[in-house]
């Protein structure tokens, strides 16, 4: 048993004064009478000291009873989970990258494992969850009483790549499993701190790992030089986080082919820059590497891939756009072929075919982007009228309409459009739709019921974005290369065909963890943080303390005046 | 003027009761000028009756008329009003602090003493304990009232009750014959015959006005309790039992003055401070000191 209030013992003192209280009252009334001689004199009985003591103490026994009962009650006894078993856990394991970091003879996450191990047999959870931390938090055990089929669960888990993970991702995955307040316990096994106001008040964190050495590149950009250049520069960032200073190679590679070598040397906390310029011509996929062994390996290469941009045939039908022609070409190189709108009946020669302004009298086939053009009896359009309301989403999620801004499509005059095909409407105006798609197994269809001489859109940036959002939903197979969100899952670092994979440079700095070695928390209300985090966890018994408090002070009460006692017996 | 002493609270509606009340007087007694009618021969207003010549007697009021028809000699005896003297002896123990019997004391004291000065009597008050004060002397007229509830007024109770010793030093004044209304709680370990036979061998008529609170008939103690006489340095602890054979001490001691005061013609009643002093003047003292 544990006592969350042990301060209250101190009132223990007021023992003192109740027994100097008691022996100082007055042992019997006073009472003044007219003649005394009138009362009879009664003979003091003869008794042993012991009984005499009794009768004229057992009051007083019983107001420190109830004292002590009192204080027994405040001082809020608890019996721990740990004593009890039973209760409610949750667990949490944190599955960043730097949980990969390897300390003797295990990583961190095995660590951790092992603790949450520790844990679940400590507490004998009659319930319990596990959630594995990271980017993308992931639920291990659902809410289960089969303790060992958590513990094989966890066992086979491993960490990822990914880094820390959001406060919110994490809360919304606990509450799946139960409201935070239903939990006896949510421990957090983690070689940082956790951040936000929720966890950091909610749950008890148990740091786990110890700071390692770590040489990383946080790090890798590849940009095109202006054309006259010709070149590609090459820009890295190295950062010693080792409490020790460090020295190693770093290589940077070109498809393969080795193009730049530096000797570091960086003291504690030391970064450099590190730039160096390679032909165009070599290739676009870049590699770093940093050569030298430390704790965490995996922030020593980092990958970059030059942006290309697809070349587009691009078939065009009614009147040329400036706006739109340099908007395309923002993102790919197209080779633009004019043809009267009579002679569209073969079409597989272009990647795209874009309309402006146009009544096509048959529908081609293909990726088609169809700016306020008509096709008979597939897009029919009305005569233009005034607009007087907003522009409205009606799919706000869509990829067509990512990071539009409204305002910029607002009209004077809206022009009503039918569609003989199934379309999804992306945008009205007045109810009538200004943009809508259709996708098929042959056909690709972005309308867009806006006349660009007439319109402020083209002087947007809303504009470029929607040509952007266009291609890319026009063309999914071609996406346009880069840098990937490390956000993401993935399986390792390195290229993969959307582009070029690292590690979020934020776990490089996470080897250097803040606390001292991990251990087993000790159960709920046994700890101070515990107590001030968590409150009173397991079976508090402060109640029998005041009911027993009451009790002895009724009986004494009672005692005190007899009438009351003979009333109530 | 009634009210001005706190321990006097006697309202005017009292005091116009008061005003129909007669003092009842079964003796006569030789007096001055006053409402009471005697037997006594000598000179009168009023014809009452004939008596048979004895020598000495005034030859002026011998009947020769009725000497003329019997042969005999007769004397003219006319009736002669008299006053009365009416002590008032009020115990002033300091036993008569406890439940304020000393209070009611002093109130029926001050109502006798206007129903006695109303009719013309001389009323003194004499404060008694050990012994007995100055106090009052007995004199009429509705002035004299003054004085008395001044007196009573200033009344605290002090000193220890003897009543032999009080009554008899009372008894040795030169008094005359007349009505001694003695208002105590009667609550003396040395007793009190004594007392009452040097006031009767005075030739008093003695009217006993027993006092007793409510705390001497129904002590207020319920448990273990310290007892402490209220004259003498003494005490000792009883118990809730104890109860009961005090108030038996109590009406054994009670029935014993009431046969003694009726063996000897001594008018007794027995009030209690629980009785409003209007009821206790107007019933329970009628046909005891009120007519």
């Amino acid at each position: 048993m544990i006592f969350l209030n042990a301060w209250a013992f101190g009132l223990l003192g007021l023992a003192g004064v109740i027994a100097t209280l008691y022996f100082l009252r007055p042992r019997e009334e006073r009472l003044t009478v007219s003649a005394l001689w009138l009362w009879p004199q009664e003979p003091e009985h003869p008794r042993s000291a012991l009984m005499f003591l009794w009768t004229k103490i057992w009051l007083l026994l019983v107001q420190l009873a109830a004292l002590a009962a009192l204080v027994f009650a405040v001082a809020a006894p608890t019996l721990p989970s740990a004593v009890l078993g039973g209760g409610t856990l949750a667990l949490i394991i944190d599955g960043s990258a730097s949980m990969q970091t390897r300390e003797r003879e295990q990583t961190r996450y095995e660590r951790a494992v092992e603790i949450a191990q520790e844990i679940i047999a400590q507490r004998r959870p009659r319930h319990l969850t596990i959630i594995q931390a990271q980017q993308s938090p992931r639920l291990l055990v659902p809410w289960t009483e089969d303790r060992d089929r958590a513990v094989a669960l966890l066992r086979a888990s491993h960490p990822t790549l990914q880094s820390n993970a959001p406060e919110s991702s994490v809360l919304q995955l606990v509450r799946s499993q139960g409201e935070l307040e239903s939990y006896d316990e949510v421990i957090y096994i983690s070689d940082r701190r956790p951040e936000g106001d929720v966890l950091t008040s909610t749950v008890t964190w148990v740091p786990v790992g110890e700071p390692r050495s770590n040489f990383a590149i946080t790090a890798f950009a590849a940009r095109l030089l202006p054309e006259s250049a010709q070149g590609v520069a090459l820009w890295a960032r190295v950062e010693n986080f080792s409490s020790e200073a460090v020295e190693g190679t770093f290589t940077v590679f070109a498809e393969d082919m080795e193009v730049a070598r530096d000797h570091l040397q960086l003291a504690p906390g030391e970064y450099r820059s590190v730039e160096t310029i390679v032909a165009r011509s070599i290739g676009g996929r870049f590699r770093a590497v940093l050569d030298i062994e430390d704790d965490f390996p995996f922030d020593n290469a980092r990958y970059a891939v030059m942006p290309t941009r697809p070349k587009l045939r691009v078939l065009w039908l009614g009147e040329r756009n400036f706006f739109l022609e340099r908007a395309l070409a923002l993102f790919a190189d197209a080779q633009i072929t004019v043809l009267s709108d009579a002679d569209i009946a073969n079409t597989e020669d272009y990647d795209l075919v874009i309309a402006h302004n146009a009544e096509l009298p048959i529908l081609p086939t293909g990726r088609l982007f169809f700016i306020n053009s008509s096709v008979s009896a597939v897009v029919r359009l009305s005569e233009s009228s005034g607009a007087t309301g907003a522009p409205q989403f009606l799919q706000p999620g869509h990829a067509l309409v990512q990071n539009l801004r409204l305002e910029h499509f607002q009209a004077s005059r809206v022009r009503s459009a039918e569609f003989a095909l199934p379309v999804q409407t992306l945008l009205v105006l007045d109810g009538h739709p200004i943009l809508a798609a259709h996708r098929s197994s042959s056909l690709s269809l972005v309308w867009l019921g806006i006349d660009l001489r007439a319109s402020p859109l083209v002087l947007t940036p809303s504009f470029p974005i929607l040509v952007r959002n266009v291609t890319r939903w026009l063309f999914a197979d071609l996406t346009l290369l880069g840098e990937r969100f490390v956000s993401e899952e993935f399986p390792n670092l390195g290229f993969t065909e959307q582009g070029a994979i690292n590690l979020d440079p934020r776990e490089s700095q996470e080897i250097r963890v803040l606390s001292g070695p991990s251990s087993v928390p000790p159960a709920a209300g046994q700890s101070e943080q515990s107590r001030h985090s968590l409150g009173a966890r397991g079976q508090s018994l402060w109640h029998y303390g005041a009911w027993l408090a009451l009790g002895l002070l009724v009986l004494e009460l009672l005692w005190h005046d007899r009438r009351l006692l003979r009333r109530s017996l | 003027m009634f009210a001005r002493s706190p321990s006097l609270r006697l309202d005017e509606a009292l005091f116009k009761k008061l005003s129909a009340l007669q003092l009842l007087v079964r003796r006569r007694f030789q007096g001055q000028t006053g409402l009471w009618t005697t037997a006594r021969a000598g000179m009168s207003l009023e014809f009452a009756e004939y008596r048979e010549y004895h020598p000495g007697d005034d030859f002026r009021y011998v009947d020769w008329n009725l000497y003329g028809r019997l042969d005999r000699l007769f004397v003219k005896v006319f009736q002669r009003e008299e006053d009365v003297p009416i002590y008032l002896l009020i115990d002033t123990s300091r036993s008569m602090a406890v439940g304020e019997k000393l209070t009611y004391a002093v109130q029926l004291a001050g109502a006798i003493a206007y129903v006695g000065l109303k009719e013309m009597n001389r009323v003194g008050v004499f404060p008694f304990a050990r012994d007995v004060a100055q106090g009052v002397p007995p004199k009429p007229g509705m002035a004299h009232l003054h004085h008395i509830f001044d007196l009573l007024g200033r009344l605290e109770p002090s000193g220890q009750t003897a009543l032999t010793e009080s009554l008899e030093r009372f008894s040795k004044r030169p008094l005359r014959q007349g009505l001694a209304v003695l208002l105590s709680d009667m609550l003396d370990p040395q007793g009190y015959e004594h007392g009452l036979f040097s006031l009767l061998w005075k030739g008093l008529e003695i009217v006993l006005i027993h006092i007793l609170a409510r705390e001497d008939i129904h002590p207020p103690v319920q448990r273990a309790t310290r007892l402490c006489d209220s004259e003498v340095a003494r005490e000792f602890s009883v118990g809730a039992g104890a109860v009961a054979r005090y108030r038996e001490n109590l009406q054994r001691y009670g029935r014993a003055l009431e046969a003694f005061c009726r063996e000897h013609q001594i008018r007794y009643a027995q009030l209690s401070t629980a009785r409003s002093l209007e009821r206790a003047l107007l019933e329970d003292l009628r046909g005891v000191i009120f007519q």
